[in-house]
């Protein structure tokens, strides 16, 4: 069978080679090129969704021996748990190189398009190669190679305290990585000395419960200053408002999910049992998270910033998803991971073209704007509805999913007073959206420079239409997306938790069994 | 274990590589004395030649040499362990040569000498690693050092590069009379210069531990002596002083050499040296007994952290990139040291060739860092300053990006070679050796170091003034560039499919234990 996993993981490289080649001062060629190579992507990554079987089994898998001396494979597959956040970053890319057209005809910036292009295509390889790899090493490999073109996506087309949040940004997660390394030495030794293939090392470690905390605390340490949680987000904020517009989108809509989405895949799976005895520590981090960033969000006076801030509000609810550890809880934090990348990255393409238009993105600059651009206050507007959670929306489902998985968590500890204050972030969340889309939009046009602002043009609906087509195909249809995570999370939740860690204790078991039944019912 | 020598034709037959380096040496001082034009560009890409031959016969060597062979009464052997490093040393030697060619034309010095000094350090570390005898090694390691001092003074107008020479002279001397003095005190005590010998005298002599209190204590103040030395020479804590001085005040591209070459012969002769004299179980006792119960790997293990925790904190402020890069190197021989402790622990291939892995990768990519940096100084200056460095990669994108993996791969990120080197390295000290502590340790000051090494390209891309530098000074020509493509390449190569390299440098464990 032809390995289509690294074929669409690889192939934007090729358009970097292609890029390479091409005079620099050529700009619009090399955004179109750009654009053709991850176009084409995203249509070579849907021949995964036609052939994706809706099973729990891993699909595409291709093992291979890469480096036999240090015990590393070449080990990559899908699941409903990874497809769609690869599909997402396929889905993001195209739509963040067309977002940048306009941005690299700045003259600080004109002849670094092709940087520009060529950083987004490399980040793009190296998240897809991180979502299906199944080896700690080759992940831990793409991982790292995230850094290096956020950095200088950051670093060199950011605001203007660049060089601080990218510096910032990378020292962060090197740091945090570095902690979950030191744990797969650890993993490795104990499982004998043999493979870093994670399947290997989950069936053949015997590590001791104090072992299995202090590594687990390093996974989860890695992940969570990815996500980022409560305490570990302060660089977040300064990275999204630095980084330009396409780095944000990038930024908030896959790289975020790298952090949940390693729990789901290594931290958990490898430590089951202590991740269930900490759920309730973590449900209380994510939610102080939800109310933390909501409040904080309120308070902004940069619509950028509210939007960065929104966003540790929203991770925080795919964390308590994820350690509710129960069917429905963890279904609906995968599929709020697709909503946020959705909506969110929609909010910062749209704060973008604001900024593009009049170069500062404070609100009390703006007010009125329907007036003069009716069809950006509408998208805007469904964006906004979306991240809030409106019924029909994306965002809805997926919150949902969440809280009502949430409430009748077992696992979790305090699980429904948790639900409670979460729920509150709900409200906060509308809150400080509406109250921010109210002063931007509505009200009188009173600021000068606001009167001759132009509605978006055809390349901005163009690369915003994909995206509240999916806000509300997926708040619609979220049936076609959730039979294919489901079984994947069955079976995880099956494997991982009720066998490992409640095998023996039956009673347990079976509170947690009838708990499925009624969140079924 | 005395091997019957062969006729002297086939002893000298398998020296070719050496020879060769002498001869193509000399005749490039005479190509240089005869030739007509001022131009001595093209000594830069003869030399490169001339040693690309050498490394096609050291290749050859390497896979036909199946048994390690001891020549001239036992004081040469010809074996992979040496051929692999006289590799290393031939590829810094190259990529030195053709990187210097841009660089001498900036500063006018059109002197053939440069060319035929490297060729006959390149000759003094080959024959270093070659050495089975202490006269031996002292003499090489002669012939590799009085090249470099020299080269250290190449700008004979300028203050910092004479006080470079000199200070490295005369501490350089020091160290090498202290290691000589050793090498006395060995003698004395085991009556031969030979390392086999001088091994199986430790080993017969001193099984028991109450012997060794109370016979000599000659022959643990001689270890101490040459240990002293070689760690001089690797720039280890705590004698790493002179690195920074001498580094920043020589000639950048000779500072690349300096930090690349001299750094992994002074390395590899230290692994011959403690892997036939020093290896037995027998001397782990009688240095616990020596040293008040404190392990000789512990003191070591000490010495790797203090390297580690000392080059990494010193450089995150400093602002002169030559100094960045002298303090990395003596991060980086701090990390190597924690693996040349793991080696010495387990004496297994794998963290073996951990080490080796390293200084292939750390010759790519520090010849390939200091080639860049090299191109980026300003005319006639001699040092770097960080703002030198403001917006340069909008002059030069090509050297800045090769820089940028350089620099990466110095900073550990996949999927430079730096990464796997590293990870290799920790993996083997950690997994194999035990060196749970160290490790970490270094892992942790490893991620100090990002910032530092960020910092460079900081300056390199995220400053928008240009400084004001003439534009002319970063003149390319194809010397610079092809050093810089194999340096790159190589970098992302090992980086991506390092196993190839990993399995040649094991097929080369056996000779240097002496099998």
């Amino acid at each position: 069978m032809f390995d289509w996993l690294t074929f669409i993981t690889l192939f934007p490289i090729i358009g970097v080679i292609i890029l390479f080649f091409i005079p620099k001062n050529n700009g619009t060629v090399i955004k179109n090129i750009a654009l053709v190579v991850s176009v084409i992507n995203f249509l070579f990554s849907l021949v995964l969704l036609v052939g994706f079987r809706a099973n729990a089994s891993m699909q595409f898998e291709i093992n291979k021996v890469w480096i036999k001396n240090l015990g590393i494979n070449y080990h990559i597959g899908i699941d409903g748990i990874s497809i769609f956040i690869v599909l997402l970053t396929t889905f993001l890319t195209p739509i963040v190189i067309l977002s940048a057209y306009n941005v690299l005809k700045d003259p600080t910036y004109k002849d670094k398009a092709k940087e520009y292009m060529a950083l987004l295509l490399i980040l793009e390889t190296a998240v897809i190669g991180a979502l299906i790899s199944l080896d700690l090493i080759l992940f831990y490999l793409f991982w790292e190679m995230m850094l290096i073109p956020m950095y200088f996506l950051i670093g060199v087309f950011g605001g203007e305290k660049r060089t601080y949040a990218a510096l910032k940004f990378f020292i962060y997660t090197a740091a945090g990585s570095i902690m979950m390394l030191v744990a797969m030495f650890v993993l490795y030794m104990n499982a004998g000395g043999v493979s870093f293939d994670l399947a290997y090392i989950i069936s053949h470690v015997h590590l001791t419960a104090t072992e299995q905390g202090l590594l687990f605390l390093a996974f989860f340490i890695a992940f969570a200053v990815k996500v980022p949680m409560f305490p570990l987000h302060t660089w977040l904020p300064d990275a999204h408002v630095q980084a330009p517009t396409g780095g944000s989108v990038i930024l908030a809509g896959v790289l975020l999910k790298m952090g949940t989405y390693g729990f789901i895949r290594f931290a958990i799976p490898l430590f089951p049992k202590v991740a269930v005895s900490y759920a309730g520590v973590i449900g209380i981090f994510a939610v102080i998270g939800i109310i933390y960033g909501a409040l904080v969000a309120m308070v902004q006076k940069d619509v950028k910033k509210l939007v960065a801030y929104s966003s540790i509000s929203h991770l925080g609810f795919v964390v308590l998803g994820i350690f509710a550890f129960t069917n429905t809880s963890m279904t609906g934090a995968i599929y709020q991971m697709l909503n946020h990348g959705i909506s969110t990255g929609a909010l910062f393409l749209l704060v973008g073209i604001i900024y593009e238009r009049r170069h500062t993105k404070e609100i009390k600059e703006f007010g009125g704007l329907t007036k003069v651009m009716p069809l950006y206050a509408v998208i805007f507007l469904i964006a906004t509805l979306s991240s809030i959670a409106l019924p029909l929306t994306n965002g809805f489902v997926g919150e949902f999913l969440i809280l009502s998985g949430t409430y009748i968590s077992r696992v979790m500890q305090w699980s429904s007073v948790l639900t409670i204050f979460a729920a509150t972030g709900v409200i906060f969340g509308a809150a400080y959206m509406l109250w921010m889309f109210k002063r931007v939009m509505f009200g009188p046009l009173t600021n000068e420079k606001n009167k001759n602002l132009k509605d978006l043009n055809l390349r901005e609906f163009t690369y915003l239409f994909p995206l509240i087509v999916m806000i509300f195909v997926m708040g619609i249809f979220p049936n076609f997306f959730l039979k294919r995570i489901e079984p994947s999370v069955n079976s995880f939740i099956e494997n991982n938790i009720n066998t490992r860690v409640y095998a023996k204790n039956s009673r347990v078991t079976l509170k947690l069994t009838k708990n499925q039944k009624r969140s079924k019912r | 274990m005395m091997p019957i020598e062969p006729g002297i034709l086939e002893q000298l037959g398998m020296i070719i590589p050496l020879l060769l380096l002498v001869v193509f040496a000399s005749s490039i001082l005479l190509i240089d004395v005869f030739a007509e034009s001022e131009d001595r560009a093209y000594l830069g890409y003869l030399t490169a030649f001339f040693l690309f031959v050498v490394l096609i016969f050291v290749a050859k060597d390497f896979n036909n040499n199946n048994v390690s062979r001891q020549i001239f009464h036992s004081s040469i052997v010809i074996d992979k362990f040496g051929l692999i490093f006289t590799g290393i040393f031939i590829i810094a030697g190259i990529l030195t040569s053709l990187g210097s060619i841009d660089y001498l034309k900036k500063y006018d010095i059109a002197i053939g000498e440069f060319y035929s000094l490297i060729m006959f350090a390149i000759t003094g570390m080959s024959l270093m690693v070659f050495s089975t005898s202490l006269m031996t090694i002292f003499v090489a390691l002669e012939l590799m050092s009085l090249p470099i001092y020299a080269l250290s003074g190449l700008f004979r107008v300028n203050n910092r590069s004479l006080e470079s020479s000199v200070k490295y002279f005369i501490l350089g001397s020091v160290a090498s009379s202290i290691l000589l003095f050793g090498m006395v005190l060995l003698y004395g005590a085991t009556g031969s210069v030979n390392l086999v010998t001088i091994g199986n005298e430790i080993t017969t002599k001193y099984t028991n531990l109450k012997t060794v209190l109370s016979s000599d204590p000659i022959i643990i103040i001689g270890m101490l002596m040459v240990f002293i030395g070689f760690m001089f020479k690797t720039a280890t804590a705590p004698f790493h002083m002179w690195t920074p001085d001498v580094y920043e005040g020589a000639p950048t591209i000779v500072t690349g050499f300096m930090s690349v070459a001299v750094k992994a012969a002074a390395f590899a002769t230290f692994l011959r040296v403690f892997g036939l004299s020093f290896n037995n179980d027998a001397l782990l006792h009688l240095a616990n007994g020596a040293i008040s119960n404190t392990s000789w790997i512990q003191v070591l293990n000490i010495l790797a952290i203090a390297t580690v925790i000392i080059g990494n904190l010193v450089a995150l402020n400093q602002r002169n990139v030559k100094r960045i890069l002298a303090y990395s190197a003596i991060a980086h021989a701090g990390y190597l040291m924690i693996g040349l402790v793991g080696y010495f622990i387990t004496k297994d291939p794998i963290t073996y060739s951990a080490l080796v892995l390293y200084f292939l990768s750390y010759t790519f990519t520090g010849m390939g860092a200091f080639i860049a940096i090299s191109i980026f100084e300003p005319k006639d200056t001699n040092k770097v300053m960080l703002d030198d460095l403001n917006g340069a990669a909008y002059k030069k994108p090509f050297v800045a990006a090769t820089l940028a993996i350089f620099i990466f791969s110095f900073a550990g990120i996949p999927p430079m070679s730096g990464f796997f080197a590293k990870f290799y390295l920790f993996k083997s000290a950690y997994v194999n050796a035990g060196l749970h502590i160290p490790v970490i340790i270094a892992l942790i000051a490893s991620v100090f170091s990002v910032y530092y090494y960020l910092r460079i390209l900081v300056h390199l891309y995220m400053k928008k003034d240009y400084g004001d530098v003439d534009v002319k000074d970063y003149k390319t020509t194809a010397g610079s560039v092809i050093a810089l493509s194999i340096a790159g390449f190589f970098v992302l190569y090992i980086g991506i499919l390092p196993d190839q390299y990993i399995t040649i440098i094991k097929h080369s464990f056996l000779s240097l234990i002496g099998g």
